[in-house]
């Protein structure tokens, strides 16, 4: 053997190593080192963390602190967690009003039926959100630090499902703007030379009147300062119109058919005896004078006269045999709903009966009731016309009532126009500022507000905005002297005077003031709105 | 040119087109719905995330059990790195997605959220030392050693030395004595290797060429010797100090991650308890 | 010889002595050995005649390498499929040599070396020969010839061929009695043995090592000729058949060629041919690597090399005025060629075509790499390199790109623990430009580490298989670590020490050492442990010359 025959071919400068061969080779001191560090530092995180949570009440591991309103039983988790269970409504309900029942406050479909009349599309979407009921947690986040704000729900909530955008961006034009919704077609109103007349009233009575102290003459706020109160005949008109001079003219008395037109004397109403009547006893026959029994005139005319009415009513009936509701009201709504116009039918009609005890009462109070019973019956009415379900009544479409087939065309136009002039606005009667419609007055809604579905506060607006800057279309100037012939065609209250979501976006927009969907609309409605939840309930 | 950077262009384009799916996901999620670490989307972009987290931690256990993982044949340890860098990466990011881009509101969310970051990050810094430091070696030393023999490498080289110059004339001693024997004494740790990798040995071959004048040929090939011994010293030297950061590397990575390995654990419990 | 060497000697004797005897336990074979000679005197040899011719000196320079032995009756010398590094030599006694038949069985079923990487032979299993087939003769020449069918014919392919000393036809047996030799050609070549040798009697049996084999066919005339022309008889017709020269053909021709042809061999750096001397051969290399090299400068250049199956002088037969040997062509380690006559070549180009353009694409080919590396410093230098650091040996050769290579040490640390905790490779090596040649075992196509084992710990595992140590049987010698030119088996020391009823006395109480090294992890299941362990993918496995430089050149575009 001659080991130098196979050389060594590697001539290092180092001498051969010998292996390592140790256990503690495969698994290196460092590396070992390294595991026991961090092993250790999670063992004592667990350890810390499992005392954090049964003695600390997890105040390591939440994720935030609760906020204030809720600060008092943040150490009490059960309040409102469930073992490996989302937070459920009930918990919330315990102390929060209870949701699940059809009038709940918080439930999904009171979202939809608040605020809304429209009662068919909300049947519609009723049904489909009833078994889509959100949590509450989805929208009011918790655990978000002290100061949070739960009910400020941010913008995106609302998104998911009213896909706008922004206020800014896509929000859509308000309905009464979209509309062209005038204030009021049923009033005949001149705003501009109404203006004048009581900015120079006032000023006569040593009161300087700008524009707005004018405005606000009539249109007085409501004790929040949210809204203006109903405009009132007596409050605000009474003053100048239907004064004691006022006097129908002389009209033809009623004979004793049809082929001769003409109106009940008081005596002939008494007589009747009929339901509603009894307020003829407490009229004075002094108002009347009768010439010869063939005419009669009554002066003066009281605002919502009840002889006036009376007769009207009589007309109609005779006119429109069909029309099925009489007496108290002043339009004939068509029923259009079978479904529930039964149930609004046993409303209405339970409401007429009540109204018809009370009709012949005089006293101020009883007539106060009398006009909550029309509101009430009003609203009733409109649930059975099928489109438009405003609560407002300024869109009416009176619908088309079938004329008597017994009359003759004479006979139809001589009630017709005893009507009429029983009403005459020449005579500076009731046609001088309402609309008589088939034999009818037109009824105004005294309700002033026009936007539905969101909150408008004008107090928390005064300091920024006069009212002349919203309600800027009918151009009642600053100068108050503009009373033109051209602004005569535009000086009706059937103007659309409201201002359109542009004239908002001056200011609410963003990098100005608040425009999140929270600061106008409300998803739960608030217990004012709750009086319509009630009409809707099973 | 992709593949001057990555050693796999494959994974790398995987990891590309993985990245930009869920950012474009995410893109679109946002556009239609929102996304917080509660609802259906972040859940899912935080279950994806820890997946990935779980997938990636097995690496470590990958590479200490190589018996058992060859004999499964579980795949090449490359190929689970090349799974760790990328997927530990898309960690990240889920993570951010997870969160919708948010900072976290409460301590343990901003251990998680911290914890997250520094692991991903460090993994980072350790790819990027692992790509600088082998090239830097390689490109200018001339030996190769391990550097859990340097104490005896170094010992056999100042042995080496010494009797090289032992056998010296005095000029070469003194030289030897003064410039280079401190040198000699022990392995060095000297953080200017990275800026000069061969150790600034220009200076002394200057010198030693200066002294080679004076010297007799016998003498000047010993010149030459302690020169190839002391360039192979420092190159010892620069090995040591050059991959020391490979090893240190990660003490700062493998820690936490355990810590945030049990982080994570607690934080699913938290959030399917609650 | 010096006191020195001689008291060297004596205690390696000793050493000898007691491996040997422990080695014939160990292997399992019966230990039929009742009595051996270690290191016989010349005189004592010159007795027989295979020793006859030689001069004293050098009988005493092969002595170590041959005993004597005296073994009983019925005791198996070896058994079908081992490797053995002997030659037999029978004294006195009968000995049956037979096969059982069961050669099928040992061949693989799938190849240890994945042929993409290392292109080595993949052995199919072969079928018995129909009954009343003619027998073709010796087994593992059927075997031979249909791989060499199916195979492509390329030189890097063609890496074991077989051989056995006695021609055994299939199924039957034979008996060698006084003066018969079997078994020194699968020495020399260091392929399985296909039969099992078995004592019929109480025999006394020479035994003579391989590298006292190499010397004395070198020495003998006789013998050379003798092992040559059982060579020849029996092998080197198919193995001529296998190389891309001799495909083509006929049978004739190379049965009256092989009787003529030389069969020559070098050691280690030994030249074959001068430049300038008159070129009169034609040299066709069956084993080993041949360096070449041309003047150039004040010195020699290396240009390229030739491996098995390549020829070394068409150049010069062919172009005739070349002024001789265009090459100085020496032996890298161990070589064997066949070495043809002029007229033979002519007669070889002009019966047939298709050996004469291969011939003349060689030429060309070697003319190429000559002007190329003679232009190219750098590729010289690479062949060189190659050529130094054993590369062209290895089939397997574990090579590290440092660019990428974090030092993490999971390498030796899935060798480790893939291997009962001890790795069988160190990260240490050369390096050629960013590319670390480990320590670890190239897997030499010729492997020097197996010459020598006293007791057979280091073996094949199985027929034309990786190398392995079986550490049971290692008692540390370090004879195959200091034969392995690469440093690639380490010794590590078990922390363990010989008991103290050893049967070779000189290891009692001593601590036990073992040898390791690489085994391509063929047992495993799974391919090299190191390579898929790299967590960034820059461990290879390289498996020849080729594969090493598109390594070097994939970096250098990077």
């Amino acid at each position: 053997m001659t080991p130098d025959k196979y050389h060594k071919r590697i001539k290092g400068r180092f001498s051969a190593a010998f292996l390592s061969v140790s256990k503690k080779y495969l698994f290196p001191a460092n590396y070992r080192k390294m595991l026991v560090v961090g092993c250790a530092a999670s063992i004592l995180l667990l350890v810390y963390f499992v005392l954090d949570w049964t003695l600390l009440s997890s105040r390591f591991a939440t994720p935030g602190l609760v906020s204030s309103n809720h600060a008092d039983f943040e150490n009490d988790c059960e309040k409102c967690h469930d073992l490996a269970n989302e937070v459920a409504n009930d918990k919330c309900s315990s102390c929060h009003e209870k949701f699940g029942d059809e009038l709940g406050v918080y439930t999904f479909s009171a979202h939809y039926l608040y605020r809304s009349d429209d009662y068919a599309r909300i049947q519609a979407a009723a049904e489909k959100s009833r078994n889509a009921e959100k949590n509450c947690y989805e929208c009011h986040q918790e655990h978000n630090g002290r100061p949070a704000e739960i009910t400020n729900v941010p913008d995106a909530k609302c998104l998911k499902c009213h896909d706008f955008g922004s206020f800014d961006s896509n929000h859509p034009e308000f309905q009464f703007a979209r509309e062209r919704v005038p204030d009021d077609s049923a009033l005949k109103f001149t705003h501009i030379r109404h203006t004048v007349f009581v900015s120079k009233f006032l000023e006569q009575k040593g009161q300087r009147a700008n524009v707005e102290e004018t405005c606000l003459y009539c249109h007085k706020a409501q004790a929040d300062g949210k809204n203006f109160q109903p405009l009132d005949f007596d409050r605000h008109c009474q003053s100048c119109h239907l004064t004691a001079s006022v006097e129908t003219p002389l009209l033809d008395i009623r004979g004793a058919s049809a082929d001769e037109p003409g109106v009940e004397t008081l005596g002939m109403i008494r007589k009747r005896l009929g339901p509603g009547t009894r307020w003829a006893f407490y009229l004075s026959p002094l108002e009347f004078d009768e010439l010869g029994g063939r005419k009669v005139k009554k002066a003066p005319v009281y605002h919502e006269d009840p002889w006036v009415m009376e007769n009207l009513k009589q007309i109609r009936k005779l006119l429109y045999p069909e029309q099925g509701l009489d007496g108290i009201l002043n339009t004939t709504p068509n029923p259009q709903h079978p479904d529930f116009q039964a149930r609004n039918k046993k409303i209405i009609q339970m409401l007429n009966e009540y109204a018809e005890q009370l009709r012949g009462r005089p006293e101020a109070e009883i007539q106060q009731d009398l006009l909550i019973i029309d509101s009430l019956i009003t609203l009733a009415e409109r649930n059975l016309k099928k489109d438009l379900q405003l609560l407002s009544s300024k869109n009416m479409n009176l619908p088309t009532l079938a004329l008597n087939p017994d009359l003759t065309q004479n006979q139809i136009d001589g009630f017709l126009q005893v009507a009429d002039n029983l009403t005459g606005a020449g005579n500076g009667l009731c046609q001088q500022c309402h609309r008589l419609s088939q034999a009818g007055i037109v009824s105004i809604d005294g309700d002033q507000r026009s936007l539905r579905r969101a909150e408008f506060d004008h107090r928390a607006h005064i300091l920024e905005r006069q009212c002349l800057d919203c309600h800027n279309i009918i151009p009642v100037t600053r100068q108050l002297g503009s009373d033109t012939s051209e602004t005569k065609a535009i000086d009706v209250s059937a103007t659309f005077n409201l201002p359109g979501v542009e004239n908002c976006r001056e200011c609410h927009s963003s990098g100005k003031t608040n425009s999140t969907c929270v600061t106008c609309h409300q998803f739960h409605p608030n217990k004012e709105q709750r009086g319509n939840l009630r009409l809707f309930a099973k | 040119m992709i593949s001057d950077f990555v050693k796999s262009p494959r994974w790398f384009w995987m990891f590309v087109f993985t990245t930009v799916f869920f950012v474009v996901s995410y893109a679109a999620i946002w556009i239609f719905d929102e996304v917080t670490p509660g609802n259906f989307w972040g859940l899912t972009f935080g279950i994806i995330a820890t997946v990935l987290f779980v997938a990636v931690a097995l690496y470590g256990i990958r590479r200490r059990t190589m018996k058992t993982s060859s004999k499964l044949k579980l795949g090449n340890s490359n190929t689970w790195l090349q799974i760790h860098l990328y997927g530990g990466t898309l960690f990240l990011l889920l993570m951010f997605l997870h969160t919708a881009f948010r900072l976290p509101q409460s301590a343990f969310n901003w251990w998680l959220w911290f914890l997250s970051v520094w692991v991903v990050v460090s993994g980072l810094v350790g790819v990027l030392l692992q790509k600088v430091i082998p090239q830097l070696l390689s490109s200018a030393l001339t030996i190769e050693i391990r550097t859990d023999r340097i104490d005896e490498l170094v010992n056999e080289l100042r042995g080496q030395a010494e009797a090289e110059v032992a056998h010296s004339p005095a000029a070469i001693r003194d030289y030897y004595q003064r410039t280079i024997a401190a040198d000699m004494a022990k392995p060095i740790l000297r953080p200017a290797f990275f800026k000069d990798i061969t150790g600034g040995i220009q200076t002394k071959v200057r010198q030693m060429d200066y002294l080679k004048q004076f010297l007799a040929d016998d003498d000047q090939k010993r010149l030459d010797n302690l020169e190839m011994i002391y360039r192979c010293k420092l190159e010892c030297d620069a090995h040591y100090t050059l991959q020391k950061p490979l090893r240190l590397w990660l003490m700062a990575h493998l820690p936490v991650s355990i810590v945030l390995f049990t982080l994570v654990l607690m934080h699913l419990f938290i959030v399917f308890y609650y | 010889m010096t006191p020195e060497k001689m008291a060297a000697a004596e205690s390696t004797i000793a050493m000898r002595l007691e491996q040997f005897q422990d080695r014939w336990t160990s292997t399992g074979a019966n230990s039929g050995i009742t009595q051996i000679k270690e290191k016989p005197t010349p005189a004592q040899l010159r007795q027989y005649e295979l020793f006859k011719e030689f001069d004293d000196t050098f009988l005493e320079k092969i002595s170590p390498d041959i005993s004597i032995a005296r073994w009983q009756k019925d005791a198996i010398l070896f058994e079908e499929g081992t490797y053995v590094d002997l030659a037999f030599y029978v004294i006195s006694g009968q000995v049956k040599v037979y096969s059982g038949g069961q050669t099928e069985e040992k061949i693989l079923d799938k190849p240890i070396f994945d042929a993409g990487r290392t292109g080595a032979i993949i052995l199919e299993k072969t079928e018995k020969p129909k009954a009343g087939a003619p027998l073709q003769g010796t087994v593992l020449l059927n075997m031979v010839e249909d791989q060499l069918k199916k195979v492509r014919q390329k030189s890097s392919e063609i890496k074991f061929l077989a051989t056995i000393g006695v021609n055994v036809a299939f199924g039957n047996e034979a008996t060698l009695s006084s003066g018969d030799v079997f078994g020194e050609i699968g020495a020399l070549i260091g392929w399985p043995q296909v039969v099992t040798a078995k004592t019929m009697s109480e025999c006394e049996i020479i035994q003579i090592r391989v590298p006292a084999l190499r010397q004395m066919k070198r020495k003998s005339e006789a013998l050379k000729n003798r092992i040559d022309k059982i060579y020849k008889e029996r092998l080197l017709l198919a193995q001529l058949r296998g190389t891309p020269l001799f495909q083509k053909c006929d049978q004739n021709f190379l049965q009256s060629l092989k009787d003529r042809m030389e069969l020559v061999s070098f050691e280690s750096g030994e030249p074959i041919t001068a430049e300038g001397e008159p070129a009169e051969w034609l040299y066709m290399v069956r084993s080993g690597f041949v360096r070449l090299a041309q003047k150039f400068g004040s010195g020699e250049i290396v240009t390229t090399y030739l491996s098995k199956g390549m020829t070394l002088g068409e150049v010069e037969l062919l172009i005739g005025h070349t002024g001789g040997w265009v090459f100085t062509a020496s032996s890298v380690e161990h070589t064997e060629l066949v070495k043809i006559s002029r007229t033979d070549f002519e007669e070889l180009i002009r019966r047939f075509p298709p050996a004469e353009k291969l011939l003349w694409d060689s030429a060309v080919t070697r003319i190429k790499e000559s002007g190329y590396s003679r232009r190219n410093i750098q590729h010289s230098e690479f062949v060189s390199t190659a050529l130094e650091q054993g590369l062209v040996e290895g089939s397997s050769i574990l090579v590290i790109d440092l660019d990428e290579c974090t030092r993490c040490d999971d390498c030796v640390r899935a060798c480790a623990a893939t291997h009962d905790d001890i790795p069988r490779f160190v990260r240490e090596g050369n390096k050629y430009n960013n590319l670390l040649i480990t320590r670890a075992c190239y897997h030499c196509q010729d492997p020097v580490c197996l010459i020598g084992c006293p007791t057979g710990a280091i073996r094949r595992a199985r027929v034309g298989s990786v190398v392995e140590i079986l550490p049971d049987l290692c008692i540390g010698c370090k004879t195959c670590a200091n034969n392995c030119p690469y440093d690639a088996i380490t010794m590590f020391e078990t922390g363990q020490t010989w008991p103290n009823n050893m049967i070779p006395e000189g290891l009692r109480g001593k601590p036990r050492l073992v040898a390791t090294k690489c085994n391509l992890c063929y047992d495993t299941g799974h391919g090299p442990a190191c390579v898929s362990n790299c967590p960034h993918g820059c461990a290879y496995r390289v498996g020849s010359v080729e594969q090493f430089q598109s390594l070097v050149s994939k970096k250098k575009e990077a």
